[in-house]
């Protein structure tokens, strides 16, 4: 067979039948800007809601939500008590919990105005709030000085937005619960909301000292090792550290942010789904009809010596290309349709797991990156998704006429 | 050589069935030029198409050059058809859409052949019926005879044994008819092709070497 002739002969008939054409089309687009749609914002969503706890390198926070007592000059944040370290200490020994980073987050009053401060261990860098780099643009970029050293004390490393406002330099002091500190590194955290963020870090020991209350940690970052079960692991954290603590997965934290829960997304995939089925229905129906009004071409076809596969083939081929067509306008419409959506949300970290005064002097980012996230692998599933229907409303149509009688297609003869 | 032997063809209509054809049997020599004349609904249409193997009769047999085409499937039958039989239908059958070319081309899509020697192919059989200023030019822009050439050069492009036309002049006017009349009789006399003309009209059977009269379904004059 001459194929590309083959091919002129059908690409004619799509474009000679164009308000069918224009149906199936139009059918075929709608189902795939639906389903590519719904899962481009699911992903656009997932990536920028979980983006605090992807670069935490978390899959689990653990914290204890309450009304602390106050201090004189320094307390902790609003909404977080005070864990003890000890409770932590033996969680991760059957090899469910890969890494583990406790920080301690409190507030440092002066003149009135409180300054946002994170304790952390300046060991632990692959998880947690701060992942110091010295790649440029990258978080957490040094961008002056050094990071702190497990051997400092009285170091602190200071966010680049409140360096600025503060004058700080390295070299600097701060006064942080009535004790001075040194600026050893100013780091650009972004202006993207953390976990844990804050406008200046010290080392965790520090940190303990300061607030007084012993081995503490407000919030613990857990990652979880592939054959972990997350909630066994609750379990034993709610065992050792009491029924009040609130534990924040990966899911949990894209349902408080993006309202997106696992149930929210299945069901936006199943009703999609249904599109398509439904879809697929009508799109076979016109192929049918649109096979009958040609009952007569093909009994031609089938005279001049075409066998029923090649009828099939062309039909099916006419379909196709109508697929592809659908195909790629659906997916660029899905494109749209999930940068619209994903553009006009507004994504912030929830108060709950990050509370930060409004009176600081720089009040920390709280709103999330929204990206669109649009991936290849999703235009391999819209043109698949394509191609499969216009296969079947293709080969549905042409079984069906092919398997006429020449006869019974020719009324003529 | 085209045996037919003892075919009968019952088509169902409602509830009612319609008996075709009873029984006809004749035999066609190769080369000739053959009318198969009738009435409306005395069975030439119907012989026609089992002679082509566009439809299955009930019984009897039809053998083209000692071949049963009963026994073909329908495969063998599709290729049998495309290398034996040229087909030119009385309101011509083109694909509207196609060009002069594409649609005398037709045939030959199902055959491996490269697009060059189809559109060679194709050329050759358009400049024989005298269309080749046309054959970029849609069906519709020609007239009722310009279009049964094309259909004529449409059956002709696989070099066929056989033509099987049916009513080929009944949509055109004496004039224009005449002229297919003698485009078929010149590819019978040149090239030696076998033509069945399915007719009721005097004067087109007139151009036959022979006539099959049907009557309610039964040969009654071979």
């Amino acid at each position: 067979m001459s194929i590309p002739v083959f091919f002129e002969y059908a690409l004619k008939e799509v474009t000679r039948r164009k308000s069918r054409a224009l149906l199936s089309i139009l059918g075929i687009m709608f189902s795939v800007a639906l389903l590519v749609g719904v899962l481009g914002v699911s992903q656009s969503v997932e990536q920028s809601a979980l983006q605090p706890m992807k670069s935490a390198g978390a899959d689990m926070l653990v914290q204890l939500h309450g009304k602390p007592c106050a201090f004189d000059t320094v307390k902790l944040p609003t909404n977080l008590n005070a864990m003890p370290a000890e409770a932590f200490d033996n969680l991760g020994d059957n090899g469910e919990i890969s890494a583990t980073a406790g920080v301690l987050e409190f507030l440092s009053f002066k003149d009135g105005h409180p300054t946002i401060i994170t304790g952390l261990d300046p060991d632990i860098t692959n998880i947690g709030p701060i992942k110091p780099t010295e790649k440029k643009g990258e978080c957490c970029e040094i961008i002056e000085g050094r990071y702190l050293q497990n051997t400092d004390t009285y170091a602190a490393v200071a966010d680049k937005e409140f360096a600025i406002l503060e004058g700080f330099k390295v070299g600097s002091k701060i006064d942080i619960g009535e004790k001075d500190f040194e600026v050893v590194g100013i780091i650009n955290t972004g202006r993207t909301a953390r976990i844990a963020g804050a406008q200046v870090f010290i080392p965790i020991n520090t940190a303990q000292q300061i607030v007084n209350k012993g081995d503490i940690f407000t919030t613990i970052f857990l990652k979880l090792s592939s054959q972990a079960d997350p909630k066994a692991i609750e379990e034993k954290i709610r065992t050792a550290v009491g029924e009040k603590v609130t534990i924040t997965t990966s899911a949990d934290f894209l349902a408080t942010v993006a309202g997106m829960s696992a149930m929210t997304k299945t069901m936006a995939t199943g009703i999609s789904l249904i599109v398509i089925i439904l879809v697929t229905l009508f799109v076979i129906k016109s192929s049918l009809a649109a096979v009958y009004e040609r009952k007569n071409e093909i009994g031609v076809m089938k005279a001049v010596g075409w066998r029923d596969r090649d009828v099939i083939k062309l039909i099916t081929l006419e379909n196709v290309i109508q697929s592809l067509v659908g195909g790629i306008i659906g997916c660029f419409a899905g494109y749209i349709i999930t940068y619209l959506f994903v553009m006009n949300s507004n994504f912030a970290i929830p108060a709950a797991i990050t509370s930060y005064p409004a009176c600081a002097a720089s009040t920390l980012a709280t709103d999330l990156t929204v990206t669109v996230v649009f991936s290849p692998y999703l235009i391999l599933i819209g043109m698949s998704v394509a191609i499969i229907l216009g296969l079947l409303a293709g080969y549905a149509g042409a079984k069906r006429i092919s398997s006429l009688l020449p006869s019974e297609a020719l009324r003529q003869l | 050589m085209i045996k037919i032997h003892n075919i009968t063809k019952t088509y169902n209509k409602g509830t009612t069935k319609v008996e075709a054809l009873k029984g006809v049997s004749c035999s066609i020599e190769n080369g000739e030029m053959v009318a198969l004349m009738g009435a409306s609904g005395s069975g030439k249409s119907t012989l026609l198409s089992l002679i082509g193997g566009l439809d299955k009769f009930d019984s009897g047999s039809i053998s083209i050059d000692e071949e049963n085409i009963s026994e073909l499937s329908a495969q063998k039958l599709a290729d049998f058809r495309r290398d034996k039989i040229g087909f030119v239908f009385q309101q011509f059958n083109l694909i509207p859409t196609l060009s002069i070319i594409e649609n005398v081309m037709l045939p030959l899509l199902p055959i491996k052949m490269k697009k060059v020697e189809c559109y060679q192919a194709a050329r050759e059989v358009i400049e024989k019926v005298g269309l080749r200023p046309r054959e970029k030019h849609l069906p519709g822009e020609l007239s009722g005879g310009e279009q049964q050439r094309v259909a004529i050069a449409r059956a002709l492009i696989n070099k066929p044994k056989i033509i099987l036309a049916d009513e080929p002049t009944g949509d055109l006017d004496s004039k224009t008819g005449a002229k297919i009349l003698d485009l078929l009789m010149t590819l019978n006399k040149k090239e030696k092709v076998t033509i069945i003309i399915a007719t009721h009209d005097n004067k087109v059977a007139e151009v036959a070497k022979r006539k099959i009269i049907l009557k309610d379904g039964e040969a009654v004059k071979l």
